[in-house]
């Protein structure tokens, strides 16, 4: 459980006036889930792009699975499962499953293939009975369900995920951290979840990142409860 | 099938099932096409071309004209294809998430518009298929087909080169439908699409001589209506198209990178 998956070293990355990361230095093993927590505008989403070859750094360096990232981005996306802020990251007029065929095909699995892992998939996320209605007829809760199994379709050694039960009721939200937890376990997956939600921050980490101004402030390590990392949040200067 | 070609054709699948999630999707195309067919063979009978050197004028004004209006509409089809269907993936917010998977930025680039590149030249055989009902004459050989189907090899990947090159321009500005729009009429006023370019004034010929569009559509009539091979211009226009397409997706693939220097890539 030792392997390391994410490895960041001295990232920085500056758009115009503002420095979104400065200096960054991190390690994510297999099967650990690391929560990052910090206000707006702290780097979190930035450091999730950078991890996933959206954004390119400045400067430092970028291991994904043993890839660099700004070398090889495309074996980095290859290894990498991302669940994305934005639920307007589907074709609304397809249904689940042809969307997730469609990003199956992209992720370079052959026809039967993608669909048969969009069949496991949705069956792993429970969509199976509305793997074929219209996206736009999802609920905020399923949309949700669909892109993590979206971030499955390659079983990526590494998930990023920026604020994956945004727009979740508690329940959905607990079944989708359950499930993102029991996954990193059972496959080895690293986890980088990006959250704004302490309590969920403190129940689903086994460390938590506190992010302020591009730089990371405090490493928690299994934190107490959500009270504790807002103490730590408050601190932070 | 691998390569570019699967993955043009898995954005062709999607396309399809979305454009099939709307009523009527292509009857209304073939309407279209019979209307705009109607309307030029009413106005061509008002046009003089007694005084034009131009050969292919020989099989009358609506033929002649019908074959440029059959080629802008790929063209204009490619044209616009690459920048509007970033935009509109920028827009949806489904950008972003095509460039988490592992497919180049150059190869979904050339993907992603697959569907309307198709559709403006199924336009394009659907109009000139059309044409003879609405008294359209074709003096195609089986050489002079041969030569046509160059040429439309040559126009399509041409203005498929300038509308990943208009897209680079979206990804790094936003906004590129008036660089297409441009283009657009440039061809269409400049290339010979709806009068011969000997008739333009000296300068403007000039400019017109030396686009490559204007070389394809020409050698397209040549072919098609007088069962000529103009292979100069053939080779002009595939040669041009050959140079053009991976110069077009360097300059888009690095107008991603800067995008992802700039952290703009899923901005619109």
């Amino acid at each position: 459980m030792d392997e390391t998956r994410v490895r960041v070293v001295d990232v920085s990355k500056r758009f115009g006036t503002v420095q979104a990361l400065d200096r960054v230095s991190l390690e994510v093993a297999a099967g650990e889930v690391v929560v990052m927590i910090g206000v707006n505008g702290a780097g979190k989403s930035t450091l999730l792009r950078v991890l996933g070859t959206r954004v390119l750094p400045d400067g430092g360096e970028v291991q994904v699975a043993g890839f660099d990232a700004l070398r090889d981005p495309r074996e980095v996306r290859r290894r990498t499962g991302v669940v994305l802020s934005d639920e307007r990251s589907w074709y609304w007029r397809l249904s689940g499953r042809q969307n997730l065929e469609f990003f199956g095909r992209l992720s370079e699995l052959p026809r039967a293939l993608a669909r048969a892992r969009a069949d496991e998939l949705l069956d792993l996320v429970q969509l199976s009975d509305a793997g074929d209605r219209r996206f736009d007829g999802y609920s905020s809760g399923m949309r949700s369900r669909l892109s993590l199994a979206r971030a499955l379709l390659l079983n990526p050694p590494v998930l990023l995920l920026d604020e994956p039960s945004r727009a979740l009721d508690p329940a959905v939200s607990r079944e989708l951290r359950e499930a993102v937890v029991d996954l990193a376990k059972r496959s080895g997956s690293a986890v980088l979840w990006v959250t704004h939600d302490l309590h969920e921050a403190a129940t689903l980490g086994d460390r938590v990142v506190v992010l302020d101004a591009g730089r990371i402030r405090r490493v928690e390590t299994r934190p107490d409860s959500a009270e504790a990392l807002e103490q730590l949040l408050d601190a932070a200067p | 099938m691998s390569g570019p070609a699967a993955l043009a054709w898995v954005f062709i699948r999607r396309d399809l099932g979305i454009a099939r999630s709307y009523r009527f999707p292509f009857a209304l195309q073939l309407v279209t096409s019979a209307g705009i067919l109607l309307v030029v063979n009413r106005v061509s009978g008002l046009v003089d071309t007694g005084r034009s050197s131009d050969a292919a004028l020989r099989a009358g004004y609506f033929t002649y004209v019908l074959v440029g209006m059959a080629v802008l509409q790929f063209v204009n089809a490619a044209l616009m294809a690459f920048t509007h269907k970033l935009r509109e993936e920028q827009i949806t917010g489904t950008f972003e998430a095509l460039l988490t998977t592992p497919a180049s930025p150059a190869a979904l680039a050339l993907s992603m518009a697959a569907y309307e590149v198709l559709q403006g030249v199924i336009g394009c055989f659907v109009l000139l298929g059309l044409g003879p009902a609405f008294g359209a004459n074709y003096e195609a050989s089986v050489s002079g087909l041969l030569a046509s189907a160059a040429a439309l090899v040559g126009l399509v990947a041409m203005a498929a080169a300038v509308g990943i090159a208009v897209s680079a321009f979206t990804v790094v500005f936003k906004r590129g439908s008036t660089v297409a729009g441009l283009v657009s009429a440039v061809v269409a006023l400049v290339a010979g699409v709806y009068f011969p370019i000997a008739e333009l004034p000296g300068s403007v010929r000039w400019i017109a001589e030396a686009i490559p569009f204007t070389w394809g559509i020409s050698a397209l009539r040549s072919g098609l209506l007088l069962g000529d091979v103009d292979g100069l211009r053939i080779l002009g226009t595939l040669g041009a198209a050959v140079l053009a397409l991976p110069l077009a997706l360097v300059v888009f693939r690095r107008s991603v990178d800067r995008a992802r220097r700039q952290g703009t890539l899923g901005q619109y």
